[in-house]
């Protein structure tokens, strides 16, 4: 309890740290707002148009598929507020040595690495956008689903960002042997697009691979799919899902680091 | 020009280290055109619809490619150079260098140019028409296609060297860097076609200068930009954003490294 206790002292400390970084260049914070304002404006409004020229999209109506997309950006921006740093440990952290560094203090190693861009601002955006955008497509859609429901539909939001979290850090270990890891990184992370539509637009290969093989659909699509449906299948396997994905994702960074230490490197 | 092309060849050898980057980015892009490709398809089958927005089927997966295949091209990599440059003040050491500056990065980016074309789209182009039949390939519009690419990698190379160079009086340049992003991405047409739009968002659109960086080379190419003389407006007025935005680099080029003396570099 201490140490947890202590680590969220921690979190608070590195975030705001991260935090008033941006803030301190005042005009460059100020269009970065303004750039992320646009992003989600434009991304949800390109749903909107596309339902300008057709009712709905594989028996898919509009607030349903704008139900997804904001569900999807909640636990997309959990984790960005807390991992974005993972892409730098594919990119540069090994290939510079510069990785070393988090093995020398009395914290967790990875917590530590995660550390130095906690409280990423595009995180919270994404984490509002999406609260709204679920909100309006809710009232919208006149959801009915009785509230123990919405209750496991919205519990299942940690175990959605652990998907997202662990299968980044997954790729991302993969530095550790090879170096460089970013380019596979963003081959994978390309797939987390899919979900913001409905997986069943998708080809047979195509929803097997992101069902089974790089878990993204269960990040968004199938939670929705319970709420919708009451299918309590969905959530169980979500929650199976999560659990593997991330002892899988502990278990290589463990092995990543015990291979960067012996190497030396 | 020899010390330019000094600049390109050593990128070149750089670039050419990692050569799974180049299948890693075969992979992702093959995945985001899917993606997009999976959508339209179910728009298209949704009412049985054979022309959206002017487009039929055909047509919009050859603009999924295209663009896609564009927007690749005109990616320069410089930005983050540029600015960690300025940020650091490694921008003092080229000054005493006999070499203009906004040259030698252009150089460097035209490395990424030549590889992303040779070892990523080349293999994309091939994939396609194998998974795609297309029919013609010579009734399509290469040339004109061909102009439209590299004016737009030469505008793009400015965007990247303002979002760089900025950093000169904004210090950071996370802020520009997002900004810039939104507005390419969505106005460029590259997410989807501005025929999409509404019209007063079409109508600003086609002011701004983004829309020549995707939009007007691939409807070019598709033959839907117009007849012989539409045709040559459209690369007129690319060629017109280019001059605009050269001067416009040179002059904060020339601002900016007045401000690195204030700043003592």
């Amino acid at each position: 309890m201490k140490i947890l206790i202590h680590y969220l002292d921690l979190t608070l400390f590195f975030g705001k740290l991260h935090l008033n970084k941006l803030i301190e260049y005042r005009s460059d914070f100020i269009m970065g707002v303004a750039g992320f304002l646009l992003d989600s404006t434009m991304s949800v409004a390109t749903v909107f148009f596309l339902f300008n020229f057709v009712p709905q999209i594989q028996g898919w109506s509009l607030y349903q598929i704008l139900f997804i997309f904001g569900f999807s950006l909640i636990p997309k921006g959990i984790d960005y507020l807390f991992t974005d740093y993972t892409w730098e440990l594919s990119r540069r952290l090994i290939q510079r040595g510069e990785f070393s560094k988090y093995l020398t203090r009395p914290i967790n190693p990875l917590f530590y690495m995660l550390s130095e861009r906690f409280f990423h601002p595009d995180g919270i955006g994404g984490i509002i956008s999406g609260i709204v955008l679920l909100f309006l497509s809710a009232t919208h859609l006149n959801l009915t689903a009785d509230p123990l429901r919405w209750i496991v539909f919205l519990s299942l939001i940690p175990f959605c960002m652990f998907i997202y979290f662990s299968i980044k850090l997954i790729f991302a270990s993969i530095a550790f042997w090879t170096t460089v890891s970013m380019p596979s990184l963003s081959a994978v992370m390309s797939l987390a697009d899919f979900v913001k539509y409905p997986l069943d637009i998708y080809s047979h290969a195509m929803r097997f691979l992101l069902t089974w093989i790089i878990p993204f659909a269960f990040t968004a699509y199938f939670p929705t799919l319970f709420l919708f449906t009451g299918e309590w299948y969905y959530p169980m396997m979500t929650v199976v899902i999560s659990i593997s994905t991330t002892a899988l994702a502990f278990f290589i960074w463990n092995k990543g680091v015990e291979n960067f230490e012996s190497t030396g490197t | 020009m020899g010390k330019y092309l000094l600049f390109l060849s050593n990128r070149l050898q750089t670039v050419l280290q990692y050569r799974v980057g180049f299948l890693m980015m075969i992979v992702t892009n093959v995945f985001l055109i899917l993606a997009k490709y999976f959508l339209w398809q179910a728009m298209y089958s949704a009412e049985g619809k054979l022309q959206i927005a002017g487009f039929s089927l055909d047509e919009m997966v050859l603009y999924v490619l295209v663009s896609s295949l564009v927007y690749l091209l005109i990616q320069t990599n410089i930005e983050h150079e540029i600015a960690r440059e300025v940020m650091q003040g490694e921008i003092a050491v080229n000054l005493i260098r006999p070499v203009n500056y906004l040259l030698q990065k252009f150089f460097i980016s035209l490395a990424y140019f030549i590889t992303n074309f040779l070892f990523v789209v080349v293999p994309l182009i091939l994939l396609a028409t194998i998974f795609f039949p297309f029919g013609s390939i010579l009734s399509y519009h290469w040339i004109p296609l061909s102009v439209g690419i590299l004016l737009a990698f030469v505008i793009n190379f400015f965007f990247s060297a303002f979002s760089g160079l900025i950093a000169f009086w904004t210090t950071n340049t996370w802020g520009f860097q997002m900004l810039k992003l939104s507005l390419i991405s969505f106005l460029s047409g590259w997410i989807i076609p501005l025929d999409f739009f509404p019209e007063y968002l079409a109508k600003i659109a086609s002011i701004l200068p983004f829309k020549s960086l995707v939009y007007d080379p691939v409807m070019i190419f598709l033959g839907k930009a117009g007849d012989f003389n539409a045709v040559a407006i459209l690369l007129l007025k690319q060629g017109i954003w280019l001059a605009l935005f050269s001067a416009f680099g040179l002059l904060m080029w020339n601002r900016g490294i007045r401000k690195i003396s204030i700043l003592g570099g």
